[in-house]
């Protein structure tokens, strides 16, 4: 046989770009025609670049966000998407994104992008965002909780395909502070508030949608309490920070991030990282930055792909 | 180790049972059936069939040598190491050749390997390693750069 690698079938250059880490997959998307051609419609699928997401640095100067690999790489990365936005919800890849009262949903390394119809809010300050599938999925269910009072949540919430947000209020109950929201075992919305406070909310059960609980750490299974199959990473960035591992903030820095769910390594639950946020240490504050963590992914969407 | 009814004992009652593959460049191979099983290709042509199977299966799209290889694959249980020793051009027929004759197990395992060896691997050093020319214009490799700009930062240049 005499077949250049050039020359493979395109089945089998798929077959090996699909098993290729972020990096590596957009470099041989730079090989040659027929590599790039092979790889044009992939969204790899490599289940170990999925434990530990990277995170993202945005909002300081214009379109120049600072991106840092699970190997605590850093990489400056230029994406005009992300100047001014504000990003609500981190999952599988996606970022729900918020700027200039438009919302939509962006994969920062393949570039795709989907808008989301007539957006709710006029600002976000003390809102978070959670959706429940991939956007593309035809379950994927957006939903953002304004929690600006602490005795009322008031959520938007729209279904993939809709054009309006329907809207709901929970409210009889003290709230802290809820920064980090994430869709439970294809039930319900959970929202973390403070340390151990848990507001849910289930789309799919017209009476009694909303539950206020408690979360703690307990060995005793005996007692009337329901196991929650997920485990919260909190201050993720702090510590790096502190252990030196991203050197990404200076004294007079502050930074809010966005979290997001990955799948524990255990393969047992899914591992949260929470939302934080970290203030300057030392004043006048210069940068008022942002940050998310996300999963590696390229993910291709057809241009024709809408809501 | 308990031993499942079906595949296992099969196996074991025809190990002495081969079959005669005939390559590309002719030559006339006896395979033990437990690996000729491997090739759906063969495989599901001996099902159907019940064939003689002295009279030699054509592949005319597979040389002895990659078959060697591919046997000597599939009795070390897809032995990295022995994976290793394979040139470039030996990785790609065998690729080639496991696709061709449906080895789902094999085409994964060298499908894998090759994506480690692109492995934080820079563009230039992936077209020399696999003796690709690249075919882009200077403005479209150009605006290949730009879009990933941050991904040409910091790779391995060998």
């Amino acid at each position: 046989m005499t077949e250049k690698w050039s020359d493979l079938p395109r089945d089998l250059l798929s077959q090996i770009a699909n098993g290729l880490g972020l990096i590596d997959f957009l470099s041989f998307r730079g090989v040659c025609k027929d590599w790039n051609t092979a790889s044009s419609q992939l969204s790899p699928d490599d289940n170990a670049i999925l434990y530990d997401p990277w995170f993202l640095q945005y909002g300081g100067e214009g379109s120049e966000c600072s991106l840092v690999s699970d190997q605590n790489k850093c990489y400056t990365i230029n994406l005009p998407e992300l100047d001014g936005a504000t990003c609500l919800a981190s999952y599988e890849g996606w970022l729900l994104l918020f700027v200039d009262e438009s919302l939509f949903f962006f994969s920062p390394f393949s570039k795709a992008r989907i808008e989301l119809p007539s957006c709710p809010l006029n600002d976000v300050s003390d809102h978070v965002g959670a959706f429940s599938a991939v956007p593309t999925s035809e379950d994927c269910m957006v939903v953002l909780l304004d929690s600006s009072s602490d005795t009322e949540l008031r959520l938007f919430i729209l279904r993939r395909g809709e054009n309006e947000w329907g809207h709901s209020c929970f409210s009889g109950y003290k709230f802290s502070k809820i920064t980090t929201a994430l869709f439970y075992e294809n039930k319900e919305f959970h929202f973390l508030d403070g340390d151990s406070g848990l507001v849910t909310f289930n789309p799919s059960t017209p009476t009694k949608q909303w539950n206020k609980l408690y979360m703690r750490m307990s060995t005793d299974k005996s007692s009337p309490s329901t196991l929650l199959n997920y485990m919260i990473r909190k201050n993720t960035l702090q510590m790096k920070h502190d252990r030196r591992e991203i050197g990404l903030l200076n004294a007079n820095d502050s930074i809010s991030t966005c979290g997001t769910v990955v799948p524990h390594f255990s393969g047992l639950c899914d591992w949260i990282i929470r939302s934080e946020c970290i203030e300057a240490k030392t004043q006048p504050e210069s940068r008022r930055l942002k940050g998310v963590w996300i999963q590696p992914r390229y993910i291709y969407v057809s241009p024709t792909q809408t809501w | 180790m308990q031993k499942t009814e079906g595949e296992e004992s099969k196996a074991e009652n025809e190990e002495v049972k081969q079959v005669t593959l005939m390559t590309s460049d002719g030559v006339k191979m006896k395979v033990e059936i437990s690996i000729v099983y491997e090739m759906e290709i063969v495989r599901s042509f001996i099902e159907v069939n019940d064939a003689d199977h002295s009279v030699p299966f054509p592949l005319p799209n597979v040389s002895s040598h990659t078959l060697d290889l591919i046997i000597e694959l599939v009795k070390n249980e897809y032995d990295d190491e022995f994976m290793k020793t394979f040139s470039h051009d030996e990785l790609k027929e065998v690729l080639v050749a496991a696709n061709y004759l449906n080895m789902k197990t094999l085409l994964d395992f060298i499908a894998t390997a090759i994506a480690n060896l692109l492995e934080k691997k820079s563009v230039e050093f992936i077209r020399n390693f696999f003796n690709i020319v690249n075919d882009f214009t200077p403005e479209e490799e150009a605006e290949i750069r730009k879009t990933n700009e941050w991904v040409f930062q910091d790779l391995d240049e060998d």
